[in-house]
C-alpha cells in the first residue's frame, strides 16, 4: 500500500465516520464481496450470507466511529462480517442442511473434479465450528495475513498461524479419506 | 504441521468454494439501509466552532447536573444503584464461573419459573451488543450481554473465551415484575407472528399472555434500552434483590448434533443416555439435541468426557468439547453443556 493509498482510505473511513453516506458506500463497495465471501464460507448458504452481511453492514455503521487505525477498515470489516454470520446461524435456529448440486451448481459444469472436490470440501465444513470456519475464511477466502486476523481477534499472529495448520490438517485429513473411499 | 503446497491447495479450495456467495450489491442502497436500521444507535458527531465549546460545554453539564438533581428526587435520594455495569467493570455479587457450577454454588430457586417476557436483540444504545434477558414470575431477572463493541476487553477479567457478561440473576418484587410487565405490554400491539421494533437489530420481544407468547411490535426507539437496564429507571421499590450474581442452574443440557451421536465412543454415549431425563428444546445452535440432565449429572458426564476428549473450553456457564471420532465428518463431534433455564429451555451460553 502506498503512502497515497493508505492517506485516502484514512480519509474514507474518517469520512464515513462522521455520517458521510458517499464515504461510507465507497466502503460497501470496496470490501462487500469480502465479507460475503466470509460469510458465505462460515455459514453456508446465499440467504444466511445476504443477512449476516446486512447485519455487518448496520454494525459497521453503528462502530465505525470506534475504529482506531482506518488501514485496518478491512480486517474489521471482513471480521465483523465472519462475526456476524456465525450470530446469524445461532440466531436462526434453522438447520444450514444445503442441497450441494443446487448451491454448487456453477463449478458442475465446469469442472466435475473441482465439483466434486467443492461438495466434499463442503461437508468438511460443516463438520468444523463456526469460530473455526470463520478463520479459515478470513485467510483463504478474504486473503488477510496472520497478523491482520491475529489482531482482530485478539490472538497472536503464531496463535493463528498454528491454529490454521491444525484446521488444514484436519480437511487434509478427511479429504484423504474421501478420496480413498472414492476408489 | 501443514506444508506450504498443503496450504495453497485447501487454500485455493476455500476460496474457490468462496465464488459462490452473493456477492452483487447496490452500495448506495446498502448504506441507506445500514444508517436506517441504526437510526438512533449512532453517536453523532458535534462539531463546534472554538468560541462556540466552551459555551456548549457549560450547557452539557448544567443539563447533567440538572439531571442528576432530578434522577435524585425520583429515587429518593439514592442515586447510585447497581446494574449492568457492575458486571461489564467486574463488580459482581457472585464472580461469574466458567465451566460448570462449583460444587457449593447454591442453584437459583426455585427449579422452575413461569416466564413473564423475553427480550433478545443488538441493542442500538449499547453500542449495537447483543442483549438476552428473561423475567419470571417468581422475580428473577436472568440476563447476559454479549460485549462484541468498544467494550469487549472487559470481559476479559472473567477469562471468558466469549466475551460476554455471562448469565446472571437479579430479583425483582412482585411489583417490579408488574411495572416490568406494563411497559412491554403497553409498548405496541401483540402479535402472534414474530414482529420487532426500532432501537435494536434482530429483536424479538415476546410476553405470555394466558398460555400463550404473543410478540410484541413496539415503536419506542428507547424501549430496548430500557430493557437491557431496568435498574437505570426503576424505583428501588421495584427490587427485591439489586444486586447481580451469576446464574446457578438447577440442570443442564448436554447437546450433540443427533447425525453424530451414534458415533460418540461408546462409553460417552453411555453415560450420556443414563443420566439423560429427557430431551429439552431451546435457543441451542439449530442442529443439536439436546439431552437435561441435573448438574450433577452432568459433572459425572463432563468427568467422562475429559478422560476421553481432553481439556474443553470452558465458557461462562457451559463447556465445549471436541470428541475425537473416526467416522465423524471433520473427525470430531462437538459436545456442549449448557444451563437449562426456570422455563426449561436450553440456554447457548454464548450466542444472542
Amino acid at each position: 500500500m502506498t503512502v497515497g493509498e493508505a492517506r485516502a482510505i484514512e480519509a474514507t473511513v474518517r469520512s464515513a465516520a462522521t455520517g458521510d453516506q458517499v464515504a461510507f458506500s465507497r466502503l460497501v463497495a470496496e470490501h462487500h464481496a469480502s465479507m460475503a465471501r466470509v460469510a458465505f464460507v462460515v455459514c453456508g448458504d446465499e440467504e444466511t450470507t445476504r443477512d449476516a452481511v446486512q447485519s455487518a453492514w448496520a454494525i459497521a455503521w453503528s462502530r465505525i466511529g470506534s475504529l482506531r487505525d482506518p488501514a485496518q477498515v478491512r480486517a474489521w470489516l471482513v471480521a465483523i462480517a465472519a462475526n456476524e454470520a456465525r450470530q446469524q446461524m445461532r440466531r436462526g435456529r434453522r438447520v444450514t442442511v444445503v442441497d450441494l448440486s443446487d448451491q454448487l451448481a456453477g463449478t458442475q459444469g465446469a469442472d466435475a473434479d473441482t465439483w466434486l472436490e467443492l461438495v466434499d470440501l463442503q461437508r468438511v465444513l460443516r463438520g468444523l465450528k463456526p469460530e473455526e470456519r470463520g478463520l479459515l475464511a478470513m485467510r483463504f477466502a478474504a486473503g488477510l495475513e496472520s497478523a491482520e486476523i491475529a489482531a482482530q481477534l485478539g490472538m497472536s499472529a503464531s496463535g493463528v498461524r498454528s491454529r490454521l495448520a491444525r484446521l488444514l490438517d484436519r480437511i487434509r485429513v478427511d479429504l484423504a479419506l474421501d478420496l480413498e473411499g472414492d476408489r | 504441521m501443514s506444508s506450504p503446497p498443503l496450504e495453497t491447495r485447501i487454500g485455493a479450495l476455500i476460496s474457490a468454494y468462496a465464488d459462490h456467495a452473493p456477492t452483487s450489491v447496490d452500495p448506495m442502497r446498502m448504506t441507506r439501509l445500514a444508517a436506517d436500521t441504526t437510526t438512533g444507535g449512532r453517536s453523532t458527531v458535534w462539531r463546534f466552532a472554538w468560541p462556540d465549546r466552551g459555551l456548549a460545554f457549560v450547557l452539557v453539564v448544567a443539563a447533567l447536573l440538572a439531571a442528576i438533581a432530578a434522577g435524585s428526587l425520583a429515587l429518593g435520594g439514592r442515586l447510585f444503584i447497581r446494574d449492568s455495569e457492575d458486571v461489564i467493570r467486574g463488580r459482581v455479587l457472585v464472580e461469574p464461573f466458567a465451566g460448570l457450577p462449583p460444587v457449593d454454588a447454591a442453584p437459583s430457586t426455585p427449579e422452575s419459573g413461569e416466564l413473564v417476557f423475553t427480550f433478545l436483540g443488538r441493542v442500538n444504545s449499547l453500542g449495537m451488543d447483543i442483549h438476552v434477558m428473561s423475567v419470571y414470575a417468581d422475580g428473577r431477572v436472568i440476563w447476559k450481554r454479549n460485549l462484541e463493541g468498544s467494550k469487549s476487553g472487559a470481559a476479559a477479567a472473567f477469562g471468558a473465551h466469549e466475551p460476554t457478561t455471562a448469565v446472571v440473576e437479579q430479583r425483582l418484587t412482585p411489583e417490579g415484575v408488574e411495572r416490568l410487565r406494563s411497559e412491554v405490554l403497553m409498548a405496541g400491539p401483540l402479535s402472534l407472528q414474530q414482529s420487532s421494533g426500532p432501537g435494536a437489530l434482530h429483536a424479538t420481544l415476546h410476553v405470555r399472555v394466558g398460555d400463550r407468547q404473543m410478540y410484541v411490535d413496539w415503536s419506542d426507539s428507547a424501549l430496548p434500552g430500557r430493557l437491557a437496564n431496568p435498574a437505570s429507571w426503576l424505583p428501588a421499590s421495584a427490587w427485591a434483590d439489586a444486586r447481580i450474581g451469576a446464574y446457578v442452574a438447577s440442570r443442564y443440557a448436554v447437546c450433540v448434533d443427533p447425525d453424530m451421536f451414534d458415533d460418540l465412543p461408546d462409553a460417552l454415549r453411555a453415560s450420556i443416555n443414563a443420566r439423560s431425563t429427557g430431551p429439552v428444546g431451546g435457543d441451542w445452535t439449530p442442529d443439536s439435541t439436546c439431552h437435561a440432565m441435573s448438574t450433577q449429572s452432568a459433572r459425572e458426564v463432563s468427568a467422562a468426557m475429559d478422560a476421553t476428549a481432553g481439556e474443553p473450553e470452558r465458557q461462562l456457564g457451559g463447556l465445549d468439547y471436541t470428541v475425537p471420532a473416526a467416522d465423524a465428518p471433520g473427525g470430531v463431534i462437538h459436545v456442549h453443556f449448557v444451563p437449562i433455564t426456570p422455563h426449561g429451555e436450553a440456554m447457548c451460553v454464548s450466542c444472542g
